[in-house]
């Protein structure tokens, strides 16, 4: 019993790294897209932008999951976007995620960049260096440093708040578990989730911290 | 015709004139030394010849060549793309996460002005000069602040501009520091670099430049030899702030 049960949590937890993988990739660039759109100089494309994040962090992910899953249907006549299947949900899933996630990192590349001081900007512009080989070449690396505790946080965040796909049926680790409440009455595969979490998000703090004492040569 | 001529600089931020009127000239060779109170405009000054302010008047010629005309700057953010000027902060603003050598290096490499091996060796002889050979492999963080500023003087020289400048460089230093960043400024006058030094350090304003402005309310109250502006000051201001 056992073993089906770790081979079925499984399963659910490769799910849940895909889709983990998935918010990943697409939210740590565009929320580097968004933070720029924020900080932009022209007004109305500044205004759109905070007002996007205002929304998305304002409300329910489960809410904006759903929306995003049914929405395009419901305005489209029934007629369905995202395709039927497992692929289908899991293409919505991280849609949802990415847009979530990537306004959560805004903020964070927004506070990181704001907090390098103004006289590092200055002393690539006195050496004649250009807009982007500052920031690529002077600020990034800096920003990376500061920004990388909350960073950790949002991203262990994001290892839990994968469960919430199991709205949209995706057979993600705590659906897997649950699944035999229902079918055994056992609730023990449930509880052994926790491990999985845990497991988990005990090898991205190790990362993390092994990154920070990385970058602990400068202040 | 002077090496640098300044003529007619002013900037005005919102209501107020930071800056009016402004007219120096300097030969190659030279240091010019600013004096003057703190906030009428020395700061700003150096700024708008580093192009960190755009002037909202005046004109700067370098070797009888215009490098900004404030009439003819009209776009917004327009700026001339030519860095005659150098300029050493007060508060070093080195790179922090770069060696002292990756510091000197990094601008010169972006420019592309030579090879990695010719610019590492240009690198390491400023660095020499200045005196950090031991530290060339060092991150900033582990340097004292006289160490700092003479690895920001080597970074600055590496873009080797034709008017190096000094926004009082030794403010943030206790007076031992002081004085090893104050060496290296003298040992650049001997071979002949022309430089503006913004400072509070008056015998060294006194003893190694050629010119000295006193800089008052915004403009050039006066201006002459270290021995005319130290030994006869002509105006009242001038002989309040030398009594200070």
């Amino acid at each position: 019993m056992l073993r089906e049960v770790l081979l079925s949590l499984l399963g659910g937890f490769g799910q849940s790294l895909q889709l983990f993988c998935y918010t990943l990739l697409g939210a740590l660039p565009l929320g580097l897209v968004i933070a720029f759109g924020s900080m932009n100089r022209w007004r109305p494309l500044r205004e759109a932008v905070r007002g996007l994040v205002w929304v998305i962090r304002g409300t329910p992910l489960m809410l904006q999951l759903i929306v995003v899953y049914y929405g395009p249907g419901l305005l489209n006549n029934g007629s369905h976007l995202w395709g039927g299947g497992t692929a289908g949900r899991m293409s919505a899933a991280a849609v949802a995620f990415i847009i979530n996630y990537a306004c959560y990192f805004s903020e964070i590349y927004r506070g990181g960049i704001e907090s390098i001081p103004r006289g590092q900007r200055e002393a690539g512009q006195v050496l004649g260096m250009t807009r982007r080989q500052i920031f690529f070449r002077v600020q990034l690396r800096q920003v990376y440093k500061r920004i990388l505790p909350p960073m950790g946080n949002e991203i262990i965040t994001l290892v839990k708040d994968t469960c919430l796909a199991r709205i949209i049926a995706i057979y993600e680790l705590t659906y897997a578990g649950q699944a035999y409440i229902k079918s055994h009455g056992l609730i023990w595969p449930l509880l052994l989730t926790g491990v999985f979490y845990l497991l988990f998000s005990g090898f991205l703090s190790w990362l993390l911290r092994r990154e920070e004492k990385r970058l602990s040569y400068f202040e | 015709m002077a090496y640098l001529e300044i003529e007619g600089l002013g900037k005005r931020f919102g209501e107020t004139d930071v800056l009016h009127d402004v007219n120096l000239s300097l030969e190659q060779g030279q240091i010019l030394s600013v004096i003057g109170p703190s906030g009428e405009g020395k700061t700003t000054f150096l700024r708008c010849l580093n192009f960190l302010e755009t002037p909202d008047r005046g004109i700067i010629r370098l070797k009888g060549e215009t490098l900004f005309d404030a009439t003819r700057v009209r776009a917004r953010g327009q700026k001339p793309t030519k860095r005659a000027f150098g300029l050493v902060f007060q508060a070093f603003h080195l790179f922090p996460q770069y060696t002292v050598l990756e510091n000197v290096m990094l601008a010169p490499t972006l420019a592309k002005r030579g090879t990695k091996a010719e610019l590492r060796e240009k690198a390491l002889d400023l660095i020499e000069k200045v005196g950090l050979r031991e530290k060339a492999n060092s991150y900033p963080i582990t340097l004292s602040g006289g160490q700092q500023q003479r690895a920001a003087i080597a970074r600055a020289l590496a873009m080797e501009p034709d008017v190096l400048c000094f926004d009082e460089p030794t403010s943030a230093l206790d007076p031992l520091l002081t004085k090893e960043v104050l060496n290296v400024i003298r040992l650049l006058r001997t071979e002949g670099r022309t430089m503006i030094v913004v400072t509070h350090e008056m015998a060294f304003a006194r003893e190694a430049s050629d010119q000295v402005a006193f800089l008052s309310g915004g403009t050039v109250a006066e201006l002459g030899t270290p021995q005319e502006i130290f030994e006869a000051p002509r105006t009242e201001a001038l002989q309040r702030f030398l009594r200070q």
